[in-house]
């Protein structure tokens, strides 16, 4: 008659896999209006606990001809009696970590999870201290980034460990996604030996981000200064908002070379044969392809030219239609005075943080172009 | 022996139910209630289904007699030997049994043995049977003259009266009965609406 007094008890499991995720059924004296996506919970299987986080919540029925014919709930005791037992609310449930079980598994620490708990498992709460079981306790490596969701306990992460793999920050718009990717660059400045190279396309990292309620938040530049240097691709937008920039990016025609333009096939609209031709041209013209193919005026020398290589015309078309594009950005020169690669490549060797600022050139070609150029360069040395 | 609570006495047996004759005529306990048998080392649980009262040879039906009489008691009070002629009976289906202090929610061994007396059920012992829903299950499953429904709905009713807090009792029982019913909305449904306080 009476049910469990664990105050923290969800529910139990029901069914599940460990690719999918566990279903959980919640106990009628749990609301499910309290379960929250993104809240850590844990299970209690028979050799081992996990460790998992809510990734979605659910409605059932035990009998369709309830969603069909639903009974008086105006009536207050029909209502609690059905909520929970022929109605119920079901929780998805991810497994990530197996924390505890036997002395083994406990001196292991938290491992990946490669099984599921059983059927009718107990599903509870996590408390404060199986967090702090997971995510540790803040020391000279390991950094605070925040709370779980309703939770004091102090969310740390291995900052030199999290350096070595390849991470990304995913969210809903409004959620902090910026606000937090900054924090995470903060405490990598702050706690490990790691230099960032930042393409920031909105300009929100190097001298002053923004926050949807509330005043701007302190850049890395302001925080760090002699951590930090900020290049741009646009002079005049970082004056115009006041920020001191160390650099200004020029990029010179000659610096392009055709596995750039290859990356950019798609975003400049180029026949996968155009991508061909780049690479006859660089064979052809050299070092200067980019400046001459785009200069092409002569019919009597295009002919040759588009003879020998085997081009068609239409493809050098569309090929100068597509570099037209690159062309009409401003921070593409001729002859640029310095060579940015190697200025952000010496910032980033004496160890100093380089923030690139976009500007105005927001739209993704210029983007993808700066970011691969630059990536390439760095990956090659 | 409290004999205030005694009910009557068993005069037809079998393992599923038990019928008793009432010692005073209309002397019935509710239906619904909770009712056991005694003086035997096993001590069988019931719950009243039925009852009735009819003339006590089968062949001989009473005949109306109050053309002259103002009221029903008059009838009674002029034919004083109808109190003999007639008896009333309750009908009992056994949901349990208790042996050395345990309670079984399940059928017992042995059915009631015949004469056995039938007493009504404490408060005390009507909260330690129904710590348990087990008896409803059979009440659910039993094949009775009277709809299952009036009769859980009557049983639960009655055993909420001996609860302090007889709302969570009620709710508790509907939670079981809903678990016990999911396949007959219908029933379940027609069961909450007689137990609602």
């Amino acid at each position: 008659m009476t049910e469990g007094n664990n105050l923290n008890k969800l529910g139990i499991v029901v069914s599940g896999s460990l690719n999918k995720g566990i279903e959980v059924r919640l106990d009628s004296a749990t609301s499910i209006e309290d379960m929250v996506v993104g809240r850590y919970v844990t299970i209690q299987g028979n050799k081992r606990r996990f460790l998992g986080m809510i990734t979605d919540i659910s409605l059932g029925v035990v009998d369709q001809r309830l969603t069909l014919t639903p009974p008086d709930i105006s009536d207050e005791f029909i209502a609690d009696v059905m909520v929970g037992t022929s109605t119920y609310g079901s929780l998805h449930v991810s497994p990530y970590l197996n924390i505890g079980g036997n002395i083994d598994q406990i001196l292991e620490g938290p491992q990946p999870v490669k099984t599921i708990p059983p059927h009718f498992a107990t599903v509870n709460m996590a408390s404060e201290e199986d967090m702090e079981l997971v995510f540790g306790k803040e020391d000279d490596k390991r950094f605070s980034i925040g709370n779980p969701l309703d939770m004091e306990t102090k969310l740390c992460i291995n900052l030199e460990e999290f350096v070595k793999r390849s991470n990304g920050v995913f969210g809903k718009s409004g959620t902090g996604k910026t606000y937090f990717t900054r924090l995470l660059l903060i405490g990598m400045l702050q706690k490990s030996k790691a230099v960032n190279l930042i393409f920031d396309m909105h300009n929100e990292y190097g001298w002053m981000g923004t926050r949807e309620d509330g005043p701007p938040v302190k850049g890395l530049k302001q925080l760090f200064r002699s951590n930090v240097a900020v290049f741009t691709l646009d002079e005049e937008n970082s004056r115009r908002r006041g920020v001191s920039t160390d650099a200004v990016v020029r990029i010179g025609y000659e610096e392009i070379e055709p596995g750039d333009i290859a990356l950019l096939q798609d975003t400049l609209h180029l026949t996968s044969l155009a991508t061909e031709a780049v690479y006859s041209l660089r064979r052809i013209f050299g070092r200067k392809w980019l400046e001459k193919t785009l200069n092409l005026s002569d019919p009597e020398e295009t002919k040759k030219i588009l003879e020998s290589s085997g081009i068609h015309e239409g493809t050098l078309q569309n090929l100068q239609r597509g570099l037209n594009t690159l062309n009409r950005m401003p921070f593409i020169e001729t002859s640029p005075p310095t060579k940015t690669v190697e200025e952000i490549l010496n910032y980033l060797d004496r160890g100093v943080n380089v923030v690139l600022e976009f500007g105005r050139y927001r739209d993704i070609t210029a983007y993808i172009l700066v970011a691969n150029l630059l990536s390439r360069r760095i990956y090659a040395q | 022996m409290d004999n205030t609570k005694r009910m009557g006495e068993v005069i037809e047996t079998s393992t599923t139910e038990f019928v008793a004759q009432c010692y005073d005529l209309y002397q019935f306990p509710p239906l619904g209630s909770l009712v056991k048998t005694t003086d035997l080392p096993v001590e069988l649980y019931g719950i009243v289904y039925n009852a009735t009262t009819a003339s006590i040879e089968p062949g001989r039906r009473p005949i109306a007699r109050g053309k002259d009489e103002v009221s029903e008691k008059g009838i009674y009070e002029t034919s004083p030997q109808l109190s003999q002629l007639l008896r009333s009976e309750f009908s009992v289906i056994v949901t349990g049994y208790r042996k050395n202090e345990n309670i079984y929610h399940y059928l017992p061994p042995q059915p009631a043995h015949i004469h056995g007396f039938v007493h009504l059920c404490s408060a005390e012992e009507i909260k330690t049977f129904s710590q348990s829903f087990g008896f409803l299950t059979i009440l659910i499953n039993a094949h009775l003259s009277i709809p299952t429904d009036e009769l859980i709905s009557a049983s639960l009713r009655k055993v909420s009266e001996v609860y302090e807090d007889p709302h969570s009792f009620l709710l508790a029982a509907g939670r079981k009965l809903a678990m016990l019913l999911s396949g007959d909305l219908n029933q379940l449904q027609s069961i909450l609406r007689k137990i609602k306080r």
